[in-house]
């Protein structure tokens, strides 16, 4: 039974300029214990999604759809009973620690709001399990710590912080929005390893929101590739990388710069993505795709179907032996040599 | 070998710590970047990889006389440049620019991004204003920007296409050398390919040379000929890519490798990783010994007394380390 | 923390030594060179002698060399007039009395008074008027900003806005009287004029008086609060802290107030701080408006009859006051924010 479904998520902002349609029907789910990663780039709509679930929109954006947390519909339900799921059943560490964390106010201060915020605890016990958030994801002298104020801790720390401050009531849904991308190269190493600890130790269900393909590969069971609101395709994250079936997948793998012998260009997708406001007809991968056909310009766009055998879902009009066939060159056992 | 273009020998340059009631008095100096040699030689990609903290980016500022340096020199095309000023200077800049990393920080937002790219030219009073619009126009087209959006503002731009008015305006002074500043740190995975490959095209057809400053070492992988990995205002590591990448000697150019995450979930499950312990220091209090020491997975007990030397093999491939890994 | 206070009263300490320098030149040479007001000559009386002038002169050492007279004003201000200066001034007193002529802040020849008694006289009629004034602006102005911020571009956004450029617009004598026509002759809300002291047993009939004046210097200050609270908040509700605050599942108010406005009080504490101090040196259009006797009406008392001493006392007094109002602002902006401390 998975604990967070999404049925045909459909989130809408009201701009000057016209509707904005930035979550365009998404579907998705995720078990207990299970890391999801979404992948996409900046505009895809993966951020609106994160903030669709955990109802941080702002007031003039509509939510239509079903999002389904164990036993709680999240569309439609009043604000006070949302407000109190968020922080305690579902909760979100975002990208940037430096500005995420109030700049005035110790974090033992910031630790305990969030406890004392769903638990009915004295001020001593809030700090006792501040204590031991901060010792559980690795922070030495975590008494200490309380004392301080963020801007005295480095960036890792920070996001140390954040981490624990989203663990402290046991969430049952954990969201992580580009966690580590503000990050040191060596200090993203340090909390990737903390999230992979943290899985086997915590029974949260963890959605990582992210552009690095690596990110994913790392700590990611199964993988969502977003692109312009929709998901274009999902699988196992063994499955995604080895057997890549929507061309902005390939696009996406073809990009890592580690993937390209020396000597041929870096491949690069032509174009940029569309304009959400005026997004194009049929499929909205097909003005940049070097293989679109006819049938693709043209609405109704491809729906997520099934890949034989894998579980995987695609949602292209090419068919399977064209995919099997392009995308092993993107795979990445072959590069592996 | 090409011969070298920009040198510099012994770099430092430090922040001053000032404390005091009523006078400050310096008590102490942040040695961001402690004696740093480089060669650029012309046509090459030269690259500087370290973490925050590293002094990369005080470094590059150092190089194109942004900010003065303590201590050492620099040499351009065979001139000692370290101490000049102002007007003296306007050679320099004139061969040696720079790209910064965050296009919507660099782009002044309420200047058109004609007049933004036009700006080096009519500094130097370079030509009429009919041939500095018309310089800037193919300037774009270099880049692949319209031309026609000469009068559009930065905010009416992707990040992508900012970084190309970025680019746009460091090649119209027709430079030798370009500083590259974490040219695609802020941008998307498949629009930092589109950058790169724009760097080589311009670099193969105006024979550019390259500093690039970076941290994330894949890019610089397509990119740099040589590379120099930096720690805490030193070099630890420098040599040929294939060198450094392939057999890194130095513990720390290796954890710097292996921390970067593979897209490979087989590779990624399998592979050995190495993850340092503990934050990268600050500068202010630099650990005794090896700077790295503390860290260091393969530290030895001399390490926390003794400092060493950059020391370059013939092959030109050179660390800081008294137990450098094995080949 | 203590090293930042110190470091701020030193320098706070310093700026008064440059104002004293700046009041004694301005008020002092400056004035008898550019004007003909020579404080000898005025008090010297009608038509005087040169032998009177010059007596006069001797009896205010004026006769001194300029650096002389700037120590002994300085000393004088620190440590209280001489036994030298008391002889010189009042003859034949006792120090309480002579007290009542000259002071720290030097003596009006007109009022035959200590400029020292005249400020203290007036001054908790303009602390009063301050403190009143200030607590109803905050009191007005917080609220108003949150809420247009809140809800920006709303019906109660919009009319802030109008009110604030109304505010700012109206001139204070001119508002002022149409208040006093309006609640105070015609309808007879509040008296006319006039000031009650403060006592503690019964306040109603002070504040009774203050209502009026405090209210319309508050809606002045009301107006630029507003519009900077609303700023400020809008900036804040932005930040990446306060979205992390509603993450937690924190209510809105609680975000609102909690975090959002603790960091966005920064500058609205910073320009409060120095307001006060602008106003404890007296607010000179409410003040003659109303008819109020403090520090404002008496400077413009003063300078009409020329009185230099009480003149530059008053401004004196003034600057002191702003520079302490800044000390105590800068002192609280780094309780409310820790990375200030570090400077």
């Amino acid at each position: 039974m998975a604990l967070l479904t999404v049925e045909n998520l459909r989130t809408t902002f009201r701009t000057d300029d016209g509707p904005v349609c930035a979550v365009d029907g998404v579907s998705l789910s995720v078990e207990a214990g299970q890391v999801l990663g979404i992948v996409g780039e900046s505009g895809c709509g993966k951020s609106a999604m994160s903030l669709s679930i955990m109802g941080l929109l702002p007031t003039s954006a509509t939510v239509e759809g079903s999002i389904q947390l164990g036993e709680h519909q999240l569309v439609g339900m009043p604000k006070n009973e949302l407000r109190t799921l968020r922080g305690s059943e579902v909760a979100m560490i975002f990208q940037d620690p430096m500005t995420s964390l109030n700049p005035v106010m110790t974090i033992g201060w910031q630790l305990e709001e969030a406890v004392r915020l769903h638990q009915k605890v004295s001020r001593r016990e809030a700090r006792t399990l501040a204590v031991a958030g901060l010792a559980a994801v690795g922070i030495p002298s975590p008494e200490d710590r309380l004392k301080t104020y963020p801007h005295e801790l480095s960036g890792g720390m920070r996001q140390r912080v954040m981490i624990a401050m989203a663990l402290l009531n046991r969430p049952r849904l954990l969201i992580a929005d580009e966690p580590t991308t503000a990050l040191d190269v060596t200090t993203q190493a340090q909390i990737l390893e903390l999230m992979r600890d943290l899985r086997s130790e915590v029974d949260a269900a963890i959605v990582l929101i992210t552009h690095d393909l690596g990110v994913v590969a790392e700590v990611c069971d199964e993988v969502a590739v977003m692109y312009a609101g929709r998901i274009v395709e999902r699988a196992t994250v063994d499955e995604l990388f080895a057997r890549p079936q929507h061309p902005y997948t390939w696009g996406l793998l073809a990009s890592l710069p580690g993937r390209n012998r020396a000597g041929e260009r870096l491949h690069q997708i032509a174009g940029s993505p569309p304009s959400l406001m005026n997004p194009p007809a049929g499929c909205r991968f097909a003005p940049r795709c070097a293989m679109a056909m006819d049938v693709c310009r043209a609405d109704p766009a491809p729906a997520l179907t099934a890949v034989a055998a894998t579980g995987a879902v695609v949602a292209c009009h090419l068919d399977a032996a064209t995919r099997a066939r392009e995308g092993a060159r993107f795979a990445s056992d072959e590069d592996s040599a | 070998m090409s011969e070298p273009i920009l040198t510099a020998t012994g770099v430092k340059i430090g922040f001053p710590v000032k404390r005091g009631i009523i006078f400050q008095r310096e008590v102490a100096r942040v040695q961001a970047v402690d004696g740093v040699d480089l060669t650029l030689h012309q046509g090459e990609t030269l690259a500087i990889v370290g973490e925050s903290g590293c002094g990369k980016t005080t470094l590059a500022r150092g190089l194109v006389r942004l900010r003065d340096i303590d201590a050492g020199s620099i040499t351009f095309m065979g001139d000692d440049i370290t101490r000049r000023r102002g007007r003296d200077l306007n050679d320099f800049r004139r061969q040696v620019t720079m790209i910064f990393q965050d296009p919507i920080a660099s782009l002044d937002p309420r200047m058109r991004i004609g007049q933004s790219m036009q700006e080096p030219l009519d500094i130097h009073s370079i030509g009429t204003p009919a041939e500095r619009k018309r310089k800037v126009q193919e300037a774009m087209e270099r880049v692949g920007l319209n031309p026609e959006h000469y009068n559009r503002f930065p905010h009416e731009f992707s990040g992508g296409q900012r970084q190309r008015i970025g680019i746009a305006r460091a090649i119209i002074l027709e430079p030798r050398v370009i500083v590259c500043d974490e040219p695609v740190s802020a941008l998307d995975v498949s629009v930092q390919a589109q950058i790169v490959n724009l760097l080589e095209d311009l670099q193969r057809d105006l024979g550019l040379s390259y500093i690039v400053i970076a941290h994330d070492l894949d890019v610089v992988r397509r990119l740099a000929d040589r590379v120099q990995v930096m720690y805490l205002g030193r070099v630890v590591e420098q040599g040929e890519g294939e060198q450094v990448y392939n057999h890194p000697r130095h513990p720390y150019s290796k954890a710097l490798l292996s921390a970067r995450p593979i897209a490979d979930p087989k590779l990624a499950r399998s592979r050995e990783r190495i993850v340092l312990q503990g934050d990268v220091p600050s500068p202010i209090n630099p650990p005794s010994g090896c700077r790295f020491h503390p860290r260091c997975p393969v530290a030895q007990a001399s390490c926390s007394a003794h400092d060493p030397q950059l020391e370059t093999a013939a092959d030109g491939h050179g660390w800081a380390c008294a137990y450098p890994l094995a080949p | 923390m203590i090293r930042f206070l110190i470091r701020r009263i030193l320098g706070g300490t310093f700026v008064v030594l440059v104002v004293t320098l700046a009041v004694f030149v301005l008020f002092g040479p400056v004035l008898t060179w550019k004007s003909n007001i020579s404080p000898a000559r005025l008090y010297a009386g009608k038509n005087p002698t040169a032998q009177q002038i010059e007596s006069v002169k001797a009896l205010l050492g004026l006769d001194q060399p300029y650096y002389v007279q700037y120590a002994n004003s300085l000393r004088r201000l620190v440590l209280g007039p001489t036994q030298e200066e008391r002889d010189r001034v009042c003859p034949g007193s006792t120090a309480a009395e002579c007290d009542q002529l000259l002071g720290r802040f030097g003596s009006s020849f007109a009022k035959q008074r200590s400029v020292d008694s005249l400020i203290w006289s007036r001054f908790p009629v303009t602390l009063s008027l301050a403190i009143v004034s200030a607590f109803l602006w905050m009191l007005i102005s917080i609220p108003i900003g949150v809420l247009s911020a809140i809800r920006p571009r709303s019906l109660l956004d919009r009319s802030s806005t109008v009110f604030v450029l109304v505010g700012q617009s109206l001139p204070v004598y001119y508002f002022g009287l149409l208040a006093i026509y309006f609640f105070a002759y015609k309808y007879e809300v509040f008296p006319l004029s006039g000031y009650e002291n403060f006592s503690a047993s019964n306040p109603w009939p002070w504040l009774y008086h203050l209502l009026l004046p405090a209210t319309v210097l508050a809606l002045q200050f009301a107006a630029i609060y507003v519009r900077i609270t609303r700023s400020q908040m809008l900036d804040t509700l932005n930040e990446d802290y306060v979205r992390t605050a509603r993450a937690k599942g924190a209510s809105e108010p609680r975000v609102v107030v909690r975090h959002a406005l603790r960091n966005a009080s920064l500058p609205i504490v910073t320009m409060f701080g120095l307001d006060l101090g602008l106003l404890l040196g007296g607010a000179i259009l409410i003040e003659v408006t109303f008819g109020l006797q403090g520090l404002g009406a008496l400077a413009v008392e003063a300078a009409k009859r020329l009185d230099v001493p009480t003149t530059a006392g008053i401004v004196l007094f003034s600057a002191i006051l702003i520079v302490v109002a800044n000390i105590i602002v800068d002192v609280v902006c780094a309780t409310l924010d820790p990375r200030i401390r570090l400077e």
